[in-house]
């Protein structure tokens, strides 16, 4: 038998840091004793964030095999028919392109308007954003469709509001709450260990201390994106007893629905395209069209509808201003031979006849 | 520590694991020698990342894979080498595609899926219990009537097991398609017996 390899006694200890770091008590001076050892030696360090990248993956077999009884594995071959396996849903929901399907109707019960005329006045007005003081639960601030706004916080932070969004922020002496109750936010925290940052979306609330990241709330569930630092993840309750889902740190993505939560890892060029609406701007790589389109109705009140479903999965790329809808569609028309007709206060697209 | 250090080593660096592998197990005396080499080729990587990303991390690791083995060749360390031309970083180039670049969620998740099938009833048990339903090594222990120590035992080895053959697969479609692993790098066992 040969013999053993020597980095396996330094990846032992690394398993049994990771198993402490991820089991019940963990407090600062269990960080700061894990710290010391995984900066003592590039090798430490190395042993464990292999070992973690991995283990950390493993967390989401949960949602293969949450039907077994508990303190049973599931039995082989059991995880890999996973009903969750076979769709393609699960990939495509947390995939950066996919950033937005839903919308597609927002705003279309209002009257249409011209929007890019409506965005020149909002611009005109400053911040272009309803703010006003709501009863007791501090000030509310909005965004019509098309509205791009950042509100800066007393302490310091902000909070950049994407198309048709909401948030209630109340700054107060032991905790900053802020409750997303539209759309999409991104927000830039400063630090204040003594006063927690708090983003409540209802059934989730985010428990920060300094970093930045953005929610989107969704009908069925919340996203969220890891631009800078960690967030805590907490489900709420009824009873009032915070239950945590998961801590979020930079590059990753999540997904929160029904008290169960999603994670996942992308690069940081693909975080940081999918928050480029704070410039202004719908970065598409690789988009599906009818995904591209979704995106672009969010910011208008005229909607882009596709009538061929051949159109739907058509592959588009660049980067748009979001109100410049014309660019995108004379892009379609050149370089693809969609032609876009008005129709009511809808434009439809068709492949144009050979 | 550093977060972004350690997500660049995973996307960047452990994303080559396979290919690396299979580069170290042609000029390698023994399994053992494949793995601390390729630790010490990790290391040798992250300490002149920390200074400066080097702009192609994948022929920066392969190159850094040639001067270590170069070295120890010159010190006797290394026995069991093919031709000194096979350390040539362009005859391992091989993934054009790293499977941590092509794979989707659900693809990296069949392939977990896959690999924790290949570990031992106990490893996946005390894996599930810990991971999955967060049971303590205590609770763990009583349950599966075995001590603390072996609970940490099955674990340590689970997590070494499930992330070598995490890494040591190619893409997870082959497997799914109900091929098996292909070549027989070391990395392909169930449990190392010991």
């Amino acid at each position: 038998m040969e013999s053993s390899a020597r980095v396996e006694q330094v990846e032992d200890v690394a398993v049994r840091w990771l198993a402490r770091r991820n089991g019940g008590r963990w407090d600062a001076h269990d960080e700061a004793e894990f710290e010391q050892w995984i900066e003592a030696d590039t090798g430490h360090w190395v042993a464990y964030t292999r070992l973690e990248s991995v283990w950390r993956q493993t967390g989401r077999m949960k949602l293969l095999g949450e039907s077994g009884a508990a303190g049973t594995a599931p039995a082989r071959g059991e995880l890999v028919r996973s009903p969750f396996l076979s769709r393609k849903a699960l990939a495509d929901k947390l995939s950066p392109s996919s950033v937005s399907r839903a919308y597609g109707s927002c705003g279309s019960a209002r009257v249409g308007r011209m929007p890019a005329l409506a965005a020149a006045l909002l611009a005109a007005v400053g911040l272009g954003m309803g703010a006003y003081f709501w009863l007791s639960q501090g000030l509310v601030y909005r965004t019509a469709v098309g509205g791009i706004s950042t509100v800066p916080l007393e302490d310091g932070s902000s909070i950049t509001l994407n198309t048709h969004s909401e948030v209630r922020v109340s700054v107060e002496e032991n905790v900053r709450r802020v409750r997303l109750t539209r759309g999409e936010a991104f927000f830039q925290v400063a630090k204040d260990p003594q006063r927690p940052f708090v983003v409540d979306t209802g059934d989730e609330r985010i428990l920060v201390l300094g970093t930045a990241f953005s929610v989107r709330v969704r009908p069925e569930s919340v996203e969220i994106r890891m631009a800078e630092g960690a967030i805590r993840v907490m489900a709420t309750s009824p009873f009032g007893r915070d239950r945590p889902l998961a801590d979020l740190h930079l590059g990753q993505i999540a997904e929160v629905r029904e008290g169960r939560i999603v994670v996942d890892e992308i690069p940081l060029m693909d975080i940081e395209q999918s928050l480029s609406w704070r410039s202004g701007y719908i970065a598409l790589r690789g988009t599906r069209l009818d995904e591209a389109i979704a995106e672009f109705n969010r910011y208008h009140y005229k909607q882009l509808v596709i009538v061929d479903p051949a159109l739907a999965g058509l592959r588009v790329g660049g980067n748009f201003r979001w109100d410049n809808l014309e660019g995108f569609l004379r892009i379609l028309d050149e370089g693809f031979g969609v032609q876009a007709r008005q129709r009511g206060s809808q434009i439809v697209l068709t492949r144009a006849p050979l | 520590m550093d977060v972004a250090l350690q997500q660049w080593f995973v996307r960047e660096i452990l994303a080559h694991e396979a290919a690396l592998t299979r580069y170290l197990v042609r000029v390698c005396a023994s399994h053992a020698d494949v793995l601390d080499t390729r630790h010490d080729i990790y290391v040798k990587v992250i300490e002149a990342a920390r200074k400066s990303r080097p702009l192609s991390p994948k022929s920066f690791l392969f190159t850094t894979a040639r001067h270590l083995i170069s070295d120890r060749i010159r010190r006797g360390r290394i026995v069991s080498i093919d031709l000194l031309g096979d350390l040539d970083v362009s005859d391992v180039l091989v993934d054009e595609i790293s499977p941590e670049h092509s794979a989707g969620m659900r693809q990296q998740l069949t392939k977990l899926a896959l690999v924790f099938d290949r570990l031992s009833d106990r490893c996946r048990e005390v894996i599930w219990m810990k991971r999955i339903e967060g049971l303590s090594q205590k609770d763990i222990a009583r349950r599966l009537k075995i001590t603390e120590g072996t609970v940490e035992l099955h674990l340590a080895r689970g997590m070494k097991t499930l992330t070598r053959l995490f890494y040591g697969e190619k893409t997870a479609v082959g497997l799914a398609m109900g091929k098996t692993a292909g070549e027989a790098a070391p990395e392909t066992e169930v449990d190392h017996g010991k």
